[in-house]
């Protein structure tokens, strides 16, 4: 098995849990092609191999959660850059669409932590498809959260059941949500080509995590 | 850089952490915790009102020692009155100046535009000395009024002055609390919930008011099809870049400088300004614009709604309130520090439109208006103001253009750019905004200086031609604005918007000497005026005054080229030579008896 160190010191301290959990997909390294996926840290191909390792503890969120009544509120959330976006969370992952540049504000800053992509579509909807893997969440209880943009932008996350996320343990008795690949016994997302917002942005009519179902180079 | 910084404070943190226990151990033994002094501004500090009765208090963290004495001093501001320390130092009441106190003049309904300079701001100091310890000090920021750029966009959370009396809320968005305070002489409308709001005054006029967070307005207006231009050329614009500047330059700690004037919002208000947001995220001013947060880059700088205002784009029939030098004296009225606005305050632009007949005539409105320069220069939708909105000035906007979507780099100073004729080619960028009012438009010489400084504008009185001379003055930098360049003394910046000439910068081109221009132009004036009486004896020479243009042949062309020279009073400064060289155009055509 081959286990590079470049791998894990993107993901620092990662070294160690990659020699400890054993649980690694034998593959090359990719440079690029890593993402971190809940808590965990995914690399993609090639061609097709999907390895995984325990991420390092989570980054600070972008903004605190306010809590009560079963409802943690985060009035700041991450976004791709400093444009125009309009977002969802989707089963642990948020993808967003838009990026429209903001007006008036001194150069738009990206984001590192997102997957970005162009939308080929003219619905006005927006040109451009992003999704993060590593949201942030109030707790680790994988609650569900959802965009609200009834007063002003928020990330609502409720204390309703969690349906199944990106990370979660999977087997063939227990399979991943929708879209996901399980690998080694977890739920990972395929490697991220985003692109789609809509079903009906691609020619499969299936996107998930905004990358079309079936995508091909 | 942010990888270096980064690396930096894991390596103090470590050494801090490692220093810990032999720094413990070297200590005195502790003596229990010390306890902090904090200070307790009252709700809503920015808005306390003019003359409004306002406490303090100064409480501890931990145990209040039995002793304490805390003492209070003013550190800026206009004097407060009636003030009462009481507790030991644990209370402080006064009321805010009055409306007066601050030079504040309202419009006799409607918003109240306030600027830092009339928003009363005052910084208290309380002082307290633990026994054998340092003195602790903390500071408070009050104010009578949220500073308003006088437009109907307000930011929700922020106060919003009227004038007038028997104001009411018509109709209020959902979740809107229809909050209105009178006193000082105001109301104080505090619109609490994004939407559209509507308040009637005791005439039964309503005023539309679009209200919102800072941080929660789209920055979509560079959309294909909106603003695209403008938006394009606002992100060249220094204003855009006025934190980010100031970052690169390592001036973050002049936070609450640049949270108040480089950034968008109003300091100590939940109006999702960006001091509202770096509250709300913990955030402090020390860092590289990209490791911003990027709400807080959203709001970081003069961003179109820090003129704007949040919300919506106004009604049509409020759009016309964005020319106000109001919208720029929200950062550009404080002085001493920044006396742009003072200065303006002090000169005749600021009186261009006194006269209600210079607002209501459009030939006059050209130059005696904002709105009608800027239509006049412009092909922007024009902006006339109501009849009753009273005098503006030719304010800010008529020279400074601040997305100006012609497509050259914007100058420092924002300026204008216009088209003028071939003939006023070497007019600096500095003045060229000048002359389109100061040099006369077609048959009407009226106001005619630039004319006269660039040897430009006379006609030979018996072929047509255009009469030039050289530009005697084209070597002082700037052009107009080179010389007029003078203002109030005790101005730190702004101060030559009052535009006054400056005389001493004559004598280091002229052999050390102060020219006698007075001398000069009483020659001229008189030359001139008999001229004019001489070619038009029959005639009324009040062209300005009563629409009289003077005709198209040798004696009207004589009698334009007079009319120059008087209608400029500085022709003997701007442009001796050229002067008489018009006044000897002229005569030549009284001597020889040529007729109409």
């Amino acid at each position: 098995m081959r286990r590079s160190g470049a791998v894990c010191a993107v993901a620092a301290l990662a070294w160690t849990a990659c020699r400890t959990a054993g649980t690694a997909i034998e593959g090359p390294d990719v440079a690029n092609r890593c993402a971190r996926v809940g808590a965990m840290r995914v690399c993609w191909g090639p061609p097709s191999v999907v390895r995984w390792f325990p991420a390092l503890a989570g980054t600070l969120p972008a903004s605190p959660f306010a809590c009560a009544a079963g409802l943690c509120t985060q009035a700041h959330p991450r976004q791709p850059d400093d444009g125009e976006w309009t977002c969802a969370d989707d089963s642990g992952a948020t993808v967003c669409v838009g990026g429209e540049p903001p007006a008036g504000v001194a150069a738009s800053v990206a984001d590192p932590r997102w997957w970005c992509g162009v939308r080929e579509s003219g619905d006005g909807l927006g040109a451009r498809v992003c999704v993060d893997f590593s949201p942030d969440f109030p707790d680790s209880s994988g609650r569900p959260c959802r965009w609200s943009y009834d007063r002003g932008l928020r990330r609502v996350c409720t204390a309703e059941a969690r349906g199944h996320l990106l990370g979660d343990p999977c087997d063939p008795g227990n399979p991943c949500v929708d879209g996901a690949l399980c690998v080694a016994s977890r739920c990972v997302p395929p490697e991220p080509h985003p692109s789609c917002w809509l079903d009906a942005d691609c020619a499969t009519h299936r996107c998930r995590f905004g990358t079309c179902a079936g995508w091909a180079p | 850089m942010g990888a270096m910084r980064s690396a930096r404070a894991i390596d103090a943190t470590v050494v801090l952490m490692l220093c810990a226990s032999a720094c413990v151990s070297a200590r005195d033994r502790p003596r229990g915790p010390v306890p902090d002094l904090q200070l307790r501004a009252p709700p809503r500090p920015r808005d306390l009102g003019y003359g409004g009765r306002f406490r303090v208090d100064a409480v501890f963290s931990g145990e209040a020692p039995a002793d304490a004495r805390v003492t209070w001093r003013q550190l800026s501001g206009a004097p407060l009155r009636d003030v009462r320390v009481d507790r030991g130092g644990l209370l402080f009441e006064a009321n805010m100046p009055a409306a007066n106190d601050v030079g504040l003049s309202p419009p006799s309904t409607g918003v109240v535009p306030v600027s830092p300079r009339t928003s009363a701001e005052v910084v208290l100091e309380a002082a307290w000395r633990p026994d054998g310890g340092e003195t602790v000090r903390r500071r408070v920021r009050l104010s009578a009024a949220s500073r308003s750029r006088g437009l109907s966009t307000v930011a929700s959370g922020a106060g919003v002055l009227l004038a007038g009396s028997g104001w009411e809320v018509a109709s209020a968005p959902p979740g809107g609390s229809r909050a209105l305070l009178d006193g000082g002489g105001f109301t104080r409308f505090f619109p609490d919930a994004t939407g559209r709001w509507v308040l009637r005054d005791a005439t039964g006029r309503a005023t539309s008011f679009r209200a919102a967070r800072y941080d929660e307005t789209p920055l979509d207006c560079g959309r294909s099809g909106c603003h695209e231009a403008i938006a394009s050329a606002a992100q060249r614009s220094p204003m855009t870049f006025a934190l980010r500047t100031l970052l690169d330059r390592g001036l973050a700690n002049a936070a609450e400088c640049a949270a108040a004037c480089h950034a968008t919002g109003e300091l100590d208000v939940n109006d999702g300004g960006f001091d509202c947001v770096a509250r709300e995220l913990g955030v402090r001013l020390d860092a590289d614009w990209a490791a911003l947060p990027r709400d807080l880059r959203r709001v970081g700088g003069v961003t179109c709604l820090a003129c704007h205002g949040p919300a919506a784009i106004p009604e049509p029939q409020s759009r016309w309130s964005i020319l106000r030098a109001d919208v720029c004296e929200t950062c550009h009225d404080a002085p001493p520090e920044y006396g742009h606005v003072a200065a303006w305050m002090s000169s005749r632009m600021a009186r261009a439109d006194a006269d209600p007949k210079a607002r209501s005539t459009a030939p006059c409105a050209r130059c005696h208006t904002t709105a009608g320069f800027v239509s006049s220069v412009t092909s922007s939708v024009p902006r006339t103001p109501p009849a009753d909105a009273g005098p503006m000035g030719i304010g800010c906007a008529a020279c400074h253009a601040v997305h100006d979507a012609r497509g050259s780099a914007p100058s420092d100073a924002l300026l204008r750019e216009v088209d003028l004729p071939a003939a006023f080619d070497r007019v600096p960028l500095a003045s060229r905004v000048c002359v389109p009012c100061h040099a006369p438009d077609g048959r009407i010489p009226a106001a005619s200086a630039a004319a006269v400084w660039a040897g430009r504008g006379g006609v030979e009185p018996m072929t047509g031609a255009p009469l030039e001379a050289a530009l005697v003055h084209g070597e002082v930098p700037g052009g107009c604005v080179g010389c007029h360049r003078l203002g109030p003394p005790d101005l730190a910046r702004g101060a030559a918007h009052a535009f006054r000439a400056d005389l001493g910068g004559c004598v280091s081109c002229h052999g050390g000497r102060m020219p006698d221009t007075d001398a000069a132009a009483r020659d001229l004036r008189e030359e001139a005026r008999a001229l004019s009486a001489r070619l038009a004896s029959s005639l009324n020479l009040e062209p300005h005054e009563k629409g009289v243009a003077t005709a198209d042949d040798p004696v009207g062309r004589a009698l334009f080229d007079v009319l120059l020279v008087l209608r400029d009073p500085a022709a003997a400064a701007h442009n001796a030579p050229y002067a008489r060289e018009l006044l000897a155009a002229a005569g030549r055509v009284a001597t020889s008896g040529a007729r109409r």
